[in-house]
């Protein structure tokens, strides 16, 4: 029977049991990882910035109440080590605005990562709380509730968010389509 | 994102866009990833050793400098109890090298390892 989360988690906390931490890291990398790579549009540096949030995951796990997913709170140390990586690093800000400079209509997207430049740069177009709620829910997978949570926004806001965000990107995608 | 959804808004672009974000998402599995962290758990902060070894090996060395000057000017003869004892059988220069010695233990307790990181 696999162990769940919270049966993982107090392995670790108990004994330092990096065999249950192994677990929960390939359970929950996936997630991670995927949250920081639409955030930071870099996969070397989002790779680098969730092994350290799994560093800090570990070592300070017992501060883990169990009130939210695992997974939430796995994000929100994610979304922090973003917050700041890029204030270390101006230059993302730059590349972003260097993108969404970018006329679509000249992109030649590579055959096997089209569909992720695409979605990328559509995800630049949004602002960015709209961009980091979206990413949260969809990349990861989190509620609603559980973004609030990552984000410290209020639960209306980050629906507000979502709901705006997805119906900037269905725009973006329908001109893309027409220029097509 | 599964719960509070409006389910209006509930529509093909909804799965269409979970979809493409499901494309570009990593691997669900990745075992060198989780080597990969399993490997910085084993190894301490190197930053932070030598930041911290650097800091107390300063410190111990200007400390010990003083110390000894401190030790050497203390004549045997006006010294009492443990530390007459002390300078008489051992001299200053053996003292020192012992309050070294105890600093470096200091040093290596509080510095990140086994104990403190796995």
């Amino acid at each position: 029977m696999t162990p769940s989360d919270g049966e993982l988690i107090a392995m670790v906390i108990a004994g330092r049991d990096q065999r249950a931490f192994s677990s929960l890291v390939a359970r929950h990398q996936s997630a991670v990882r995927a949250v920081l790579m639409r955030l930071c549009r870099n996969a070397a540096l989002a790779d680098d910035l969730a092994q350290e949030t799994f560093i800090k995951a570990y070592n300070k796990i017992s501060a883990y109440t169990g009130a939210g997913s695992f997974k939430a709170w796995l994000c929100r140390i994610a979304y922090t080590e973003f917050l700041m990586s890029a204030r270390k690093r101006k230059a993302i800000d730059k590349t972003m605005e260097k993108l969404k400079a970018q006329p679509m209509e000249t992109h030649q997207a590579p055959a096997d990562g089209g569909a992720r430049v695409d979605l990328d740069r559509a995800l630049a177009t949004l602002g960015e709380e709209e961009r980091v709620c979206v990413v949260l829910c969809y990349a990861s997978g989190l509620s609603h509730s559980d973004a609030a949570e990552v984000t410290g926004l209020p639960l209306g806001t980050v629906k507000s968010h979502v709901n705006r965000g997805k119906a900037k990107l269905k725009a973006w995608f329908e001109r893309k389509e027409a220029a097509a | 994102m599964t719960d509070d959804l409006d389910p209006m808004n509930d529509d093909a672009f909804d799965a269409e866009l979970t979809a493409m974000f499901a494309d570009a998402a990593p691997p669900a599995e990745d075992p060198v990833f989780v080597e990969h962290v399993a490997k910085r758990l084993n190894n301490p902060d190197r930053m932070r050793f030598l930041a911290l070894g650097g800091a107390g090996a300063t410190g111990s060395a200007v400390a010990g400098s003083q110390l000894e000057n401190l030790v050497g000017l203390i004549p045997a003869d006006q010294a009492h109890g443990v530390l007459a004892q002390a300078l008489g059988f051992f001299g200053p220069e053996a003292i020192v090298t012992a309050v070294f010695g105890l600093m470096a233990l200091g040093f290596a307790w509080v510095l990140p390892g086994v104990r403190s990181y796995i």
